[in-house]
C-alpha cells in the first residue's frame, strides 16, 4: 500500500514561529494594536490595544493604554482600563491604575491597584473583541 | 513553456561542464524548454520580460543568489511559476528552497513542488526575503498599517523588515511565514547576532510586529537606504506592502519553510 500513499512532506531545520506581536524592552510604540494573535509587551505603550487572544505584561513594561482580550497577565505599570472575556492575572510587582472588568480576577500579595474590580458572567466583558481587517 | 535564464556567473568558463550536463539533465527529465544567457545586450529583465510575452509558464534561472533575488523582482508581477538551479554549492536561497546545487537542482524542478508565498512589494520592487537598511545606525520611523508607529529607544537597535526572513544574511533559526498576507517587523538589539540569536536575555529584548502595510521613513532630513534581498537599492521614504499569494516557487522537500 505504501507504494500508492503520497509520501510525507518533511521540512527541515528552521520552523517558523508561533505568530505573535511582541513589544520588546527597548521600543516604545504609540497608537493603536489591533491583532488576532498573542501579544507580548515587555516596552512602552501609548495608546490602545486590542486582540482576541492574550496580553502579557512583563514587569518593566510601562503602559498608558485601556486594553481588551481574552485573558491578561499583568506583572507591569499599567495606566488605563482593562477589559478581558476570562482572567485578568496581577502579579506581585503590577501597578495597575484603572478599572479591571473580568470573569475572573486574581490579585498577589504586593500588586498596586487603583481602580474598581467587576466580576463574574458579564455581557459586555464576555464579548470576544474581534479585530476587522484592514481592507 | 519552460523558460531557461543562464546568468553571467553559470556563463563562467568554469562552469562550462556543469553547464552542459544541466542542459543534458533537462533533456532527459523532458523538461526542456526555451534557453537564454545573458550577454552585453540583453539584461535579465528584458530576458525573462520577453519570455514571459511569448508563453512561458515556468521560468527557471541559473545562477546564484543575486540571479534569484533579481529574478524574483523581475518575475513576481507576472503570473508564472519560479525556479532556481543554483550554480554555486553557498547559496542561501537553495538551502531555503530545499534546491541542491547543479545537476541534482534539475531533479527538484522536475518534481513540480509548488509552493505559493507572500511577497513583499516596495513601488515597482518585490522582495522574497527581507528589507533591511543598509546602514544599521541609521534610525528609521515605522508605521504600521497606518494605526501605530513604533519607536526604538536604542540608536544601536537594527530594524528589519521581513517577509520568509532575512535569507541573505544567514538567518537560519527564524522564519516568518510567508502565508500569512504579513509583513514581519523585527526591531533587534545590536548584540543579537546571527550566531547566537537564541540568548534569553537578548531575545526578551527584540521585538516582532506583523502588518499589511508599512510605511518607512528617516528620523532625519537624509533618506535611508535599504537593500531589498540584498540586491535591490531602496531608499525612504517608502511604503511597504505585504502582496498575499503573489509568487509560485518551486520547491524542494527539504525546504526551511512550511
Amino acid at each position: 500500500m505504501a507504494l500508492f500513499t503520497k509520501e510525507t512532506e518533511v521540512t527541515h531545520g528552521a520552523q517558523p514561529t508561533a505568530s505573535k506581536t511582541i513589544i520588546g524592552s527597548t521600543v516604545k510604540v504609540e497608537g493603536t494594536i489591533q491583532s488576532d494573535d498573542n501579544i507580548i509587551i515587555e516596552g512602552q505603550l501609548v495608546g490602545k490595544v486590542v486582540t482576541s487572544k492574550n496580553i502579557t505584561v512583563g514587569k518593566d513594561a510601562k503602559i498608558q493604554a485601556d486594553m481588551q482580550a481574552q485573558s491578561m497577565d499583568i506583572a507591569g505599570e499599567v495606566r488605563g482600563n482593562l477589559k478581558a472575556v476570562s482572567d485578568i492575572q496581577l502579579h506581585a510587582s503590577a501597578h495597575v491604575y484603572g478599572d479591571l472588568v473580568a470573569k475572573n480576577i486574581g490579585i498577589e500579595s504586593g500588586a498596586v491597584l487603583q481602580g474598581q474590580c467587576t466580576t463574574g458572567e458579564n455581557k459586555e466583558a464576555n464579548a470576544v473583541p474581534t479585530v476587522k481587517q484592514q481592507s | 513553456m519552460y523558460f531557461y535564464f543562464f546568468d553571467k556567473c553559470a556563463l563562467e568558463k568554469r562552469h562550462d561542464t556543469l553547464r552542459n550536463t544541466i542542459e543534458t539533465r533537462l533533456t532527459d527529465l523532458g523538461i526542456h524548454g526555451r534557453t537564454e544567457r545573458i550577454s552585453i545586450f540583453k539584461n535579465m529583465r528584458e530576458l525573462l520580460e520577453n519570455g514571459i510575452k511569448q508563453g512561458a509558464h515556468t521560468v527557471i534561472v541559473v545562477g546564484d543568489d543575486h540571479t534569484f533575488a533579481q529574478a524574483v523582482n523581475i518575475v513576481a508581477p507576472h503570473q508564472v511559476a519560479l525556479g532556481f538551479i543554483p550554480i554555486v554549492s553557498h547559496s542561501q536561497f537553495a538551502r531555503v528552497l530545499g534546491i541542491d546545487c547543479g545537476e541534482d537542482a534539475c531533479t527538484v524542478i522536475s518534481q513540480r513542488l509548488y509552493k505559493t508565498v507572500d511577497v513583499g512589494r516596495v513601488g515597482s520592487s518585490f522582495f522574497l526575503g527581507a528589507l533591511v537598511p543598509t546602514d544599521r545606525q541609521q534610525q528609521l520611523i515605522v508605521r504600521c498599517d497606518h494605526l501605530f508607529s513604533i519607536q526604538s529607544l536604542h540608536a544601536e537597535n537594527g530594524i528589519e523588515i521581513l517577509n520568509l526572513g532575512n535569507i541573505v544574511e544567514n538567518d537560519p533559526v527564524h522564519f516568518s511565514s510567508a502565508h500569512d498576507g504579513k509583513l514581519e517587523v523585527r526591531v533587534v538589539p545590536p548584540n543579537m547576532t546571527h550566531f547566537f540569536p537564541l540568548k534569553k536575555a537578548v531575545k526578551e529584548k527584540q521585538s516582532v510586529f506583523l502588518a499589511q502595510h508599512i510605511s518607512l521613513t528617516s528620523s532625519d532630513d537624509a533618506p535611508v537606504h535599504l537593500l531589498a534581498d540584498g540586491v535591490t537599492p531602496l531608499h525612504t521614504p517608502c511604503e511597504v506592502n505585504c502582496i498575499s499569494s503573489a509568487l509560485k516557487l518551486i520547491v524542494g522537500r527539504s525546504r526551511l519553510f512550511e
